[in-house]
C-alpha cells in the first residue's frame, strides 16, 4: 500500500458513516405476507379452483361444517371437526413461542399483561431475541368481532421491547397515513391509521433499529418506563386504548 | 484479503446462503449482520444521505433475499449483494432527480466501534481527512468510484470489478491513474 492509499484508508475512518442494524426491519419485511399477482388460469383450472373453493368454504366455515355433519349424521355417521393446528401468527416470524406465564422471565424488562375481558388471554405469545433485551409479541387470532389484518389470521398483535430512553420515532412509508398524538396510560404516544410504517429506535446496546409493523392495520404506540409498546390492530383507537388501559404488571 | 473461510466465523457463508435460499430467515439475518455495514457505506457513498442510505441498503437486502435463487452457488456473496445496492442507489437517484453530490460528513474523532487503526493506516486529523476526501470527491466519476471502493470501503480488486461491472485489469489501471491524479491535485499537501 502506498502512502496515499494509506492516507485515504485513514480518512475513511473519520467519515461519519451511517450506522444501523437492519436485521429486524429486513426480517419484518420478508416475513410480511406478499400479495400475489393475478394469474389467468385455463377454463378447466378455473372450474377446478371453483370446486375446491366451494369445498374449502364448506369445510372452513362453521355453518358449512354443520351442513356436512347434518347430511352425514342422517346417514348414521358421527362427525367431529378438529380445530386449526397452526398457532396464531405463526406466519409472522415473531420468534419462538413461549407461555404467557414464563414470557416475563425471558426478557430484561418488566412485562405487562393485558387483562381485557373482551379479548381474554392472547392466543399465542412469542419471544424474539432482537432488539437487545428481547421482545415479546402477543397475538390474538381474528374472529367475528375481530377482523383479520391483511392476509393473516391475526386480529391484534401487541409487542413490547426495550429502548434506551432516547426518542422513538415513527417513519411512514407512504404519505397518506393519518398520525394522531394521543396519551396512553399517561404517556405520550401516537395512533396511526392507513399505511405501512416503521418504528425507528435505539436499543439497550445503543444500536439503531428500524422495525416495520407486521400487520397492515392501525397502530397505537407509546413508551412507558423505557419500554416501547405497540398495538397493531384492525380495531378502532378506542378499542386499542381500552386494551392499553387493561395492561397490568402480573408480578 | 478475500478469504471466505475465516476461522471462528459461526457458519460458513456458503452454508448460510444455501440455508437462506431454502427459506431460513435466521440464516439470511446472519448474512445481513455480516454485510450490513459495507452495504450501508456503499449506499452512502452513492446517495450521500444517512437516512436514504439505510433505506437503500434495506431495500437491497430484501431484493437480494427474493433473488437468491438467481445467485450462483459457491460464488462470493458480498460483491453480488453490493451490485444490488449499487443498482438500488442508482434507481433512487434517477427517481429523485438529485444530481448534486454532498460532501462526505467527517467526524472529529474516529467513529467508535471501528477497528483500531491497523499498521496499514496512519493517524490523521479531521481537517486532513476532509482535504483527502474532497480531493477524492473531485475526481471524475470513473476514478472516484474505483478509489472509493478500493480504499474507503476496503474492497478487493475482484470485488471492485464486480461492483463496477468492469474487468479487474480496468480496475488496476483506473486505480493507478486515479492515484496519479490525486497526487497531482494534492501536490502541495504532503502525500
Amino acid at each position: 500500500m502506498s502512502d496515499l492509499e494509506r492516507l485515504i484508508a485513514s480518512a475513511a475512518k473519520l467519515v461519519e458513516w451511517p450506522r444501523a442494524d437492519l436485521r429486524m426491519a429486513v426480517r419484518g419485511r420478508l416475513a410480511a405476507p406478499v400479495r400475489r399477482s393475478r394469474v389467468v388460469l385455463p377454463r378447466w383450472a378455473q372450474l377446478a379452483a371453483l370446486i375446491l373453493l366451494v369445498v374449502a368454504t364448506v369445510i372452513a366455515t362453521p355453518w358449512g361444517r354443520q351442513a356436512v355433519a347434518d347430511i352425514l349424521e342422517v346417514a348414521g355417521i358421527k362427525v367431529g371437526w378438529a380445530e386449526p393446528v397452526s398457532p396464531a401468527g405463526a406466519d409472522l416470524d415473531l420468534g419462538e413461542m413461549v407461555g404467557l406465564d414464563e414470557a416475563g422471565d425471558t426478557v430484561s424488562f418488566q412485562l405487562l399483561s393485558p387483562d381485557d375481558p373482551r379479548l381474554g388471554t392472547p392466543d399465542a405469545v412469542y419471544r424474539s431475541a432482537i432488539p437487545a433485551g428481547g421482545a415479546i409479541h402477543m397475538v390474538w387470532r381474528s374472529d367475528r368481532q375481530l377482523p383479520a389484518a391483511g392476509d393473516t389470521d391475526v386480529g391484534i398483535l401487541y409487542s413490547q421491547f426495550q429502548v434506551t430512553g432516547a426518542e422513538v420515532f415513527m417513519k411512514s412509508v407512504d404519505h397518506d397515513v393519518i398520525v394522531q398524538d394521543v396519551t396512553v396510560r399517561g404517556n405520550p404516544g401516537f395512533w396511526l391509521e392507513g399505511g405501512p410504517h416503521y418504528l425507528v429506535f435505539v436499543d439497550a446496546e445503543g444500536m439503531f433499529h428500524e422495525d416495520i409493523a407486521r400487520l397492515a392495520g392501525n397502530v397505537l404506540a407509546w413508551e412507558e418506563s423505557g419500554v416501547t409498546h405497540r398495538i397493531e390492530t384492525t380495531q378502532s383507537l378506542e378499542d386499542a386504548l381500552e386494551l392499553a388501559d387493561s395492561l397490568r404488571d402480573p408480578g | 484479503m478475500a478469504d471466505t473461510s475465516v476461522e471462528g466465523r459461526p457458519l460458513d457463508e456458503t452454508q448460510l446462503v444455501s440455508d437462506a435460499r431454502s427459506g431460513d430467515l435466521g440464516a439470511f439475518e446472519e448474512l445481513v449482520r455480516i454485510h450490513q455495514s459495507t452495504a450501508i457505506r456503499l449506499a452512502y457513498l452513492l446517495v450521500r444521505d444517512h437516512g436514504e442510505a439505510e433505506e437503500v441498503a434495506q431495500d437491497a437486502f430484501v431484493k437480494a433475499y427474493r433473488a437468491l435463487d438467481r445467485f450462483r452457488e459457491g460464488s462470493p456473496f458480498r460483491p453480488w449483494l453490493l451490485t444490488i445496492v449499487r443498482n438500488e442507489a442508482a434507481n433512487r437517484r434517477r427517481s429523485s432527480g438529485r444530481r448534486r453530490r454532498l460532501a462526505l460528513r467527517v467526524a472529529a474523532e474516529p467513529v467508535s466501534g471501528d477497528a483500531a487503526p491497523s499498521p496499514e493506516t496512519v493517524i490523521i486529523d479531521a481537517e486532513r481527512a476532509r482535504t483527502v476526501l474532497a480531493a477524492v470527491d473531485g475526481l471524475p466519476d470513473r476514478y472516484r468510484m474505483v478509489v472509493s471502493l478500493r480504499f474507503l470501503l476496503g474492497l478487493t480488486e475482484a470485488e471492485t470489478s464486480a461492483v463496477l461491472g468492469v474487468a479487474t485489469g480496468t480496475v488496476k489501471s483506473r486505480t493507478s491513474r486515479a492515484l496519479e491524479r490525486l497526487r497531482e491535485r494534492m501536490g502541495g499537501a504532503d502525500v
